[in-house]
């Protein structure tokens, strides 16, 4: 092979502001910044943010058992109320922790058992039909519903016994199975939850393993490496809010369709998203990249401030939560564009500046 | 404005009808290399380079591509979208002709790979069929214009890369066994219950000839990028779903009479490589495979007889390789980086190209 000289091709730079944004917000690249602390800011997104979270999860995920087995022994309004309240409560906290998608997220099919969704196919529907009539159903417990598919373990399961109109949790034989599995369910759901909280924090744990980098660490050699997994997280949760929450229900209103946001039959997909951008916005707010931006690039806190506003405005409905702090409803194609517009801020302004950069292979390989 | 894949489609059409070719055609270097890429301005292309890594032609594209089918013998050439993308981009590689777009149809998408027959008539490609979710190969008539005339199976779900062996006559099928559906995004469906496969598919008849799949250790081991030796092995890298650094392996290989194995890890050439390979080539002579890991920004080499791990070169975000000679390959990333390098970890020449990100896949023209 004929050698090739080492030429370093300098093409010139094209604008780099993104398509989304006006051309008068052109950037330079190369600018100075202050030096990111990539170990102190593992720690204080730690401390700060997952792990308060995780454990939010867990102690909202704790009290399902206990909810359900009361309204199934009572029936009455207040038990329906407080079983209601508990399921909102651990979807509310799971959506602030689902943009987590590594380590104790990924350990052990976590995050499938926890929250099976999006289920385009019905496997969910399909599965809770055939264990109702199973045998095994009237005996079921929580070591029964942990060894099932992990459809059956987590929150939508338990979501189709708790809105089974016909089939109320409630004393009495009519719905004896359905309060079997419930209670079974809601207690694999508070065990999983547990393990994913311990997976954390544990001696050993992956806490341990983003503060103590080095060559006898698995994961993250260095702390740069730690920090990054963090802004992953960020670029995946931006992807998982445009991609995944809001693309499906333009979709479907662009076709006149019908799209089937999380926790619909239990009336909390605004619920599960408005918890969720909220705590990608906490994260985004915690990482503090932007601090590591320079003079010139200023627009990109403004871009970004608006952008918040907007998805945060929305429902993910395309309408416009209560407390919105903009006076008009984002429609759901600015949620999704503000999302992208987000996503592709982050990963080539926000992580250059703090020299966290995620490679655009390994961050969402195929 | 909808967001449907129908539409970037035909913002696809637009695109190519509203950015002229380059005039590399008039004279100079020879196209040696296509890739995927993404621009400095978060828009994405094709660009073919010299042999020296220049770009030389840069065709827009409206959404992420893949991979490249090359037919050789003709200069024909078909870049994919990338899961779950519905079009496809046809492009002369000895000529600036204008780019013929096609699409996947109805109910189908692509899953970012293709291979053409020896003659060059026909294409194959991986495809979902999106309402069964299972996998099919669709057979695409070039001198009609790519218009599709029929599908096999792939035997499996989630296919992936698929190539045709040197007897002309089978299609190796890396059936990652991941379920996708685009109205959920690129979330994966069935990490619980996924089944890869790889699979060799008479392409004329579509009868299988023999399947390998993984035994429950490596279920979720999802092969997705294969390359066949000269024995007539075929070489997987496979994408590992399960516990995180817990894979069996990710590299080994498989033959119609011979069952799948892993290749030998080498601690001295280091193995971390973060459950994930982006791409695997072959050799000149056949005896080397290479196999990049942009999650680990590792690139390994194998000998394919020895089926050892024998070396591992530092890349960050490392991903596309084309063999040029018996020990050299062209390697490239997602921070621009065009370089040769030799299996025994020598780099010969690098290039930086600035503003560019290589994706997934690179593919020598000549």
């Amino acid at each position: 092979m004929k050698s090739v000289s080492s030429l370093t091709v300098r093409r010139s730079l094209i604008a780099s502001a993104l398509a989304l944004i006006s051309a008068g917000a052109a950037t330079n690249a190369a600018i100075a910044t202050p030096e990111a602390d990539p170990y102190a800011i593992v720690l204080k997104v730690l401390d700060t943010h997952i792990i308060p979270h995780v454990a939010a999860f867990r102690v909202a995920a704790a009290k399902l058992p206990d909810t359900v087995a009361r309204v199934c022994e009572r029936g009455d309004k207040a038990s329906r109320r407080a079983v209601t309240k508990s399921f909102r409560d651990a979807v509310e906290s799971y959506a602030a922790i689902e943009f987590l998608r590594f380590g104790p997220l990924q350990q052990s099919g976590l995050r499938e058992k926890l929250s099976f969704w999006p289920d385009p196919r019905g496997i969910l529907p399909r599965q809770m039909r055939q264990l109702l009539t199973s045998p095994d159903a009237a005996t079921a417990d929580v070591a029964f519903i942990k060894k099932q598919s992990a459809a059956l373990q987590g929150l939508p399961a338990l979501e189709i016994l708790l809105t089974d109109r016909k089939a109320l949790l409630a004393p009495g034989p009519g719905s004896a199975t359905q309060c079997t599995l419930a209670k079974s369910i809601a207690g694999a759901i508070a065990d999983n939850a547990a393990a994913f909280d311990a997976a954390w924090t544990k001696d050993g744990g992956w806490k341990d393993k983003m503060l103590r980098p080095g060559s006898d660490n698995d994961t993250y050699k260095e702390p740069s490496e730690a920090a990054s997994e963090l802004v992953k997280a960020l670029l995946v949760g931006f992807q998982l809010v445009a991609d995944v929450q809001v693309k499906p229900r333009l979709d479907a209103l662009d076709a006149k369709g019908n799209a089937t946001g999380p926790y619909a039959a239990s009336n909390l997909t605004q619920v599960h998203y408005t918890a969720f951008v909220t705590s990608l916005n906490q994260f985004y707010d915690t990482l503090g990249l932007e601090q590591y931006l320079g003079d010139d690039q200023l627009w990109i806190k403004n871009w970004a401030s608006g952008a918040w506003r907007a998805i945060r405005s929305s429902d993910g409905l395309g309408g416009r939560v209560a407390d919105a702090s903009r006076s008009s409803s984002p429609t759901l194609r600015e949620v999704f564009d503000k999302t992208t517009g987000l996503r592709k801020l982050v990963s080539r302004e926000l992580a250059t500046a703090s020299h966290l950069t995620v490679g655009f292979n390994e961050l969402d390989g195929d | 404005m909808s967001l449907s894949r129908r539409s970037l489609m035909l913002n696809s059409i637009a695109l190519l009808a509203t950015r002229a070719a380059s005039p590399a055609f008039a004279a100079g270097p020879e196209p040696r290399f296509v890739s995927a890429s993404r621009r400095a301005d978060g828009t994405f292309s094709l660009v073919t380079l010299s042999a020296e890594g220049r770009i030389l032609r840069d065709i827009p594209l409206s959404a992420r591509g893949h991979d490249i089918a090359i037919h050789a013998p003709s200069g024909r050439a078909v870049a994919f979208s990338r899961r779950p993308g519905d079009f496809a981009v046809a492009f002369e590689t000895r000529s600036d002709s204008e780019p013929i777009v096609f699409t996947a149809p109805e109910g189908r998408h692509f899953f970012g790979h293709g291979a053409f027959s020896p003659d060059g008539h026909l294409l194959y490609a991986t495809e979902n069929n999106i309402a069964a979710g299972v996998g099919v190969v669709g057979i695409y008539d070039v001198g009609r214009g790519y218009k599709k005339i029929g599908e096999h199976q792939s035997y499996g779900v989630g296919p992936h890369e698929l190539i045709l062996l040197s007897d002309g006559k089978t299609l190796a099928i890396a059936n990652g066994g991941i379920d996708t559906s685009p109205e959920a995004g690129r979330e994966n469906l069935n990490l619980d219950t996924m089944q890869p496969s790889l699979a060799f598919v008479d392409r004329e008849t579509g009868a299988l000839r023999q399947q390998h799949v993984f035994t429950r250790d490596a279920q979720r081991l999802s092969i997705r990028h294969i390359a066949a030796d000269r024995g007539g092995q075929v070489w997987f890298g496979g994408q590992w779903e399960g516990d995180p650094g817990a894979a069996p392996g990710l590299i080994g290989c498989a033959s119609l009479d011979r069952a799948l194995s892993f290749a030998v890890p080498d601690a001295s050439a280091g193995d971390d490589l973060k459950d994930y390979i982006g791409s695997v080539a072959i050799s000149d002579d056949g005896r080397t495979l290479a196999a990049s890991a942009p999650k680990a920004g590792r690139i390994v080499y194998v000998d394919t007889v020895t089926s050892r791990i024998t070396a591992c070169s530092i890349l960050r975000d490392a991903c596309g390789l084309a063999p040029v000679s018996a020990e050299t390959f062209v390697e490239t990333s997602g921070f621009g980086v065009f370089r040769y390098a030799t299996s025994d970890r020598q780099v010969l020449s690098e290039v930086d190209l600035e503003g560019i990100a290589f994706d997934n896949h690179l593919r020598r023209i000549i």
